[in-house]
């Protein structure tokens, strides 16, 4: 079974200098106000359509403080919604294990 | 892990929030860092380097731009210098030092020196100690190794040696260390606890990576991202009593357009009761007594260790 996963949810994707190798031409590094309103309405799509939400953070990047700043916000404002479910992966797996077993 | 390579330190113990202090109980320490090296390649500053209009510039009119700024602010900057940009601009150099400002070393030449020998960097470094001590007419306290725009990596290049020949030559302190928020010790040697104090940059508080990175292109100019990387670190830092640092080239910040968003930033600073201004060198003697190693440096093996079939 797999979990999915997309780059576009990936912190490093938008702060971290030349990440995956890319020219310094290529670089856009992102303010958190951005990237939070990127993964906001990603949250609420998924939200919307009872999907799946995975948020990949590295802590040498996430950890610096503006953006713990902006993970806090983010957090909040989908505690506000009613009936988020905030699962381990470990969590999910074994929800979809048993209810949707491969055989 | 590759992404690491020259991020870590043997130490990543940092201090909590509630344990950071800084002088008279004031919140949180802004520091300013003034980068006067023009845009090089790895060797270093050459003579066409300087002859760009970007870098007559960033020595004339740009820098005075940013230093009346300072002034009318009395806001208070460390001036990270080439010892051949001292030697040229002596005048400009030592009147820097006498409004208050920091003069700090900035290499020789802003050269990558993992390029060198031993012997070299070792020349290198103490030709650089003797002119800006000539020049400023105090020894430099402490000594950067700022990123060039063209580099590959946005943390500054050192050789094996630099931090160990820095401490022989007696610095206080290494400018621009990233494996922590907070002033922190760069270990050499973990056995013997040898050990500079390092202060903390981050690429994402230095103009040149917003300003037109890394040279003249499309889109390439993004001064409101930068604006609000700032002030979401600034806020942040602020509320849990830490340190904030950016990093700013006169030939990039100093056009009006872009000194306008300075200042709209400074104003936001400048409105937060008890904000410490302090150069880098009175924030590292703060933090030498106050944190000295001999009592705060808490040394564990890094938490990066190889495993057979691990991936670093």
């Amino acid at each position: 079974m797999n979990l999915p996963f997309h780059y576009a949810i990936d912190d490093a994707m938008f702060f971290s200098f030349a990440w995956l190798n890319t020219e310094n031409d290529a670089q856009r590094m992102m303010d958190p106000e951005h990237v939070e309103e990127i993964w906001w309405a990603a949250f609420l799509q998924q939200y919307q359509q009872g999907g799946y939400l995975n948020i990949c953070m590295h802590p040498f990047v996430s950890g610096r403080a503006l953006r713990i700043a902006m993970l806090d916000r983010l957090i909040e404002r989908m505690k506000r919604l009613p009936g988020v479910w905030f699962p381990t992966c470990e969590q999910v797996a074994r929800h979809v294990l048993s209810v949707h077993p491969a055989s | 892990m590759p992404w690491k390579d020259r991020y870590t330190i043997s130490d990543e113990k940092s201090l909590l929030d509630s344990e950071v202090t800084w002088p008279d109980e004031q919140p949180c320490c802004f520091r300013i860092v003034v980068d006067l090296a023009p845009p090089c390649g790895p060797a270093g500053i050459t003579p066409q380097d300087l002859t760009t209009p970007d870098a007559y510039f960033g020595m004339h009119g740009g820098l005075a731009a940013l230093t009346d700024v300072l002034r009318r602010r009395r806001l208070k900057a460390t001036f990270a210098v080439p010892a051949v940009m001292a030697e040229i601009h002596a005048d400009t150099i030592r009147a820097l030092h006498g409004e208050g400002h920091e003069i700090a070393a900035h290499g020789f030449k802003h050269e990558d020196v993992s390029l060198l020998s031993r012997d070299e960097e070792c020349a290198r470094l103490e030709r650089t100690t003797e002119i800006l001590t000539r020049v400023a007419g105090q020894r430099p306290s402490g000594w950067f190794s700022l990123p060039r725009p063209s580099d590959k990596f946005a943390g500054g290049a050192v050789s094996g040696h630099t931090v160990d020949l820095l401490i022989e030559d007696g610095y206080d302190y290494f400018g621009n260390g990233l494996a922590d928020d907070v002033p922190h010790y760069w270990v050499t040697d973990f056995a013997s606890r040898r050990a500079i104090l390092t202060l903390p940059y981050y690429y994402h508080f230095d103009d040149q990576f917003f300003l037109l990175f890394p040279r003249k292109g499309t889109g390439l100019e993004n001064p409101d991202t930068l604006f609000r990387n700032w002030k979401a670190e600034l806020d942040a830092q602020y509320k849990r009593g830490r340190q904030f640092a950016m990093v700013l080239h006169p030939h990039g910040i100093g056009w009006p357009n872009r000194l306008h968003m300075l200042e709209q930033f400074l104003d936001h600073a400048q409105s937060l009761p008890g904000l410490w201004n302090a150069t880098s060198a009175q924030c590292a003697r703060h933090w030498t007594t106050t944190f000295p190693a001999a009592t705060h440096l808490k040394l564990e093996p890094s938490i990066w260790r190889d495993y057979p079939g691990s991936l670093s």
